[in-house]
C-alpha cells in the first residue's frame, strides 16, 4: 500500500483542521480526494507529505511516517502542488534538468525533450517560461512531478486551466503511468475528472472522510435513484409495458427519461428493456451519478 | 553534482540572468556611479586624500553589497513563496538545511558578482594613490562577513512572515546608516 492514513487529525495552534481522515492509496490506482472548499484535502495531502506534522492518528506514505521521515519520501514521490510557481526566467529544459538534478538524476537534453513531450509541452528552443500560457504551465509542472520517476503521484487539480484536448491528453499520461504501477492520489473538484479516471475515491467534509469506495460501490450504498436519458432506435412496443422497478419520467420524441429503483443494477434494467421490445440505441445518465452522490453526501454531512 | 550545488547554481543563475537579479545589479551600478561621481566630482569631497577616498568608497561597496544581500536574501525565501516556487523545492528529496546553504551560496555569488562590478568603480576614485590594493582587500575580509550577516538576517526573517514587516525595513536603514557611516561620518570627521 502505498498510502495508509487512519484516523488523520490535525490542527493549526487551536484550530482543528482534520478530524477524522481516513485514506488507503494502492499502487497502480487512481483516488481521487474530493470535497468541497475547505474541508480539509489540501490539509491533508501536506500531512501526507510531512510539511504539516499530524497529532493524532497515523500516517504511513511509501512505508515511513511523514513526521520523521518527509525527505525519503519526497525521493519517491512526485507532486503537483496547489502553489504552482515556476522560474519565468528559465526555459522548459532547463527548468526540468534543474528539478532532475535535484531529484539526483542526471538526464539528456532528449530524455527532457522526451518527458516534455510526455505531457504535450514542446516549446520553441530557448522560449522562457515567463511567456508560457496557464495550460502550458499547468503540463511542466507535471513534467516536473514525473522527472524523478516516482511510485506515487500527488496531483493538486492537474488539469486547472486545460482545453478539453489537453485534459484529455493528462488523462491519458495518468491512465499510463496507473498501468505502470503507479499510485496516483488526485486532488480535483471536477468531478468528471473523478469519474473517467478514478478507481476508488474519497470524500472529505469538515475535516472527516464521509466516505470512501470505488463511485459504484458508493452509488450503491447511497441508495439513489438512477435516472438515465434513452434514445430509441424505432417505435417502443404497443404496450409499451415496462419491466418492474423501471419508469418514465418523460417522453420527448425519439429520448426517454427512465428512473431506476435503488439497487437496480442498469445492465440487468437495459437486458430486461431490450428483452421487452424497447429498441433502445443510445444510453445517457442524467442522475446517479458522481455528482448526486457528491451533492448528497456533502449536503448532509455539512447540515 | 550534489542537490545543494545545483541549488546554488541556480541561485546564481537568477542573479545574472533573470531580469529581477539584473535590474538588481544595474541598480546597484548606478547607485555605484553617483557615489563615485560625488567622491571625484564634488568640490569639497575631491579634496579628501587619496585614503580616504579609497576607504569611503570601500564603506560605500560594503553598505550597497549589504543592501543589496537584503534584497536578495529576502527574494529568495519569501520571493519565491509569494511566487509559489517555493513549494515545488521543498517536495524535493534535498533537506531544508540544504536548501539554506544552497541559497547562501547565492548570496556569495551576488555578492562576487557586486565585488567585480564595483572595482572599477575602486579604481576610478583610487587609482592615482597608493590604497587600491589595501581598499579591495578590505572589502573583501571585511566586507564579506558584514554583506553575507545581513543576506542571512533578511533570509531568516522572510522565514518569519509577522517579523518581516516589522523587521525588514530597519534592517535597510542599517544598510545606508552602515554606508553614510563609512564614508561622510568619517568624511566629516577628518576635512581635508
Amino acid at each position: 500500500m502505498l498510502i495508509d492514513i487512519r484516523s488523520l487529525g490535525l490542527a493549526i495552534g487551536n484550530h482543528p483542521i482534520l478530524l477524522d481522515v481516513h485514506l488507503k492509496l494502492n499502487a497502480g490506482e487512481i483516488y481521487g480526494l474530493v470535497g468541497p472548499n475547505g474541508a480539509g484535502k489540501s490539509t491533508t495531502i501536506a500531512a501526507a507529505l510531512g510539511l504539516l506534522k499530524h497529532q493524532n492518528g497515523t500516517v504511513v506514505v511509501l512505508g515511513r511516517n511523514p513526521n520523521t521521515d518527509a525527505r525519503a519520501i519526497h525521493a519517491r514521490c512526485g507532486v503537483l502542488p496547489e502553489q504552482n510557481g515556476f522560474y519565468d526566467w528559465m526555459t522548459a529544459t532547463d527548468y526540468l534538468s534543474f528539478f532532475a538534478e535535484l531529484y539526483g538524476h542526471s538526464r539528456s537534453a532528449r530524455e527532457i525533450e522526451g518527458r516534455l513531450a510526455q505531457v504535450g509541452l514542446e516549446p520553441r528552443p530557448g522560449q522562457p517560461i515567463g511567456i508560457f500560457s496557464r495550460g502550458m504551465r499547468q503540463r511542466l509542472g507535471l513534467a516536473r512531478a514525473l522527472i524523478g520517476d516516482p511510485e506515487l503521484l500527488i496531483l493538486d487539480e492537474p488539469t486547472n486551466g486545460l482545453d478539453p484536448r489537453g485534459r484529455r491528453e493528462i488523462h491519458d499520461v495518468l491512465i499510463a503511468q496507473s498501468r505502470h504501477g503507479v499510485g496516483v492520489l488526485l486532488c480535483t473538484h471536477l468531478l468528471d475528472d473523478v469519474d473517467r479516471l478514478c478507481h476508488r475515491i474519497g470524500i472529505i467534509v469538515r475535516g472527516r472522510t464521509v466516505a470512501e469506495g470505488s463511485i459504484a460501490e458508493l452509488t450503491r450504498e447511497a441508495d439513489l435513484r438512477t435516472r438515465f436519458r434513452v434514445r430509441l432506435g424505432g417505435p417502443p412496443p404497443s404496450d409499451r409495458a415496462l419491466p418492474k422497478r423501471i419508469s418514465i419520467i418523460a417522453e420527448q420524441g425519439e429520448w426517454s427519461v427512465i428512473d431506476l429503483e435503488p439497487g437496480f443494477a442498469p445492465d440487468a434494467a437495459w437486458r430486461e428493456l431490450l428483452f421487452a421490445g424497447w429498441p433502445i440505441v443510445e444510453v445517457h445518465a442524467v442522475s446517479g451519478s458522481l455528482e448526486d452522490l457528491y451533492f448528497n453526501l456533502t449536503e448532509e454531512k455539512a447540515a | 553534482m550534489t542537490p545543494i550545488a545545483v541549488l546554488a547554481r541556480k541561485e546564481a543563475g537568477e542573479i545574472i540572468l533573470s531580469p529581477r537579479g539584473i535590474v538588481w545589479l544595474l541598480a546597484m551600478a548606478a547607485a555605484l556611479s553617483v557615489f563615485a561621481l560625488l567622491l571625484v566630482g564634488s568640490t569639497e569631497l575631491s579634496l579628501l586624500d587619496n585614503a580616504q577616498v579609497v576607504y569611503d568608497m570601500a564603506g560605500i561597496i560594503t553598505a550597497l553589497g549589504a543592501l543589496l544581500a537584503v534584497a536578495i536574501g529576502n527574494d529568495s525565501v519569501a520571493g519565491e513563496r509569494e511566487r509559489g516556487s517555493l513549494m515545488p523545492l521543498l517536495l524535493t528529496p534535498i533537506s531544508r538545511t540544504g536548501l539554506v546553504i544552497g541559497k547562501i551560496g547565492g548570496l556569495v555569488v551576488s555578492w562576487i558578482v557586486m565585488f567585480a562590478i564595483a572595482i572599477p568603480y575602486f579604481w576610478a576614485v583610487g587609482s592615482t594613490g597608493q590604497n587600491l590594493a589595501d581598499g579591495i582587500v578590505g572589502v573583501a575580509l571585511l566586507g564579506t562577513p558584514v554583506v553575507l550577516t545581513f543576506g542571512l538576517l533578511a533570509m531568516g526573517l522572510a522565514t518569519r512572515p509577522a517579523l518581516r514587516g516589522r523587521v525588514s525595513p530597519h534592517l535597510s536603514s542599517c544598510c545606508s546608516y552602515l554606508g553614510a557611516r563609512c564614508s561622510w561620518g568619517r568624511a566629516s570627521d577628518n576635512p581635508q
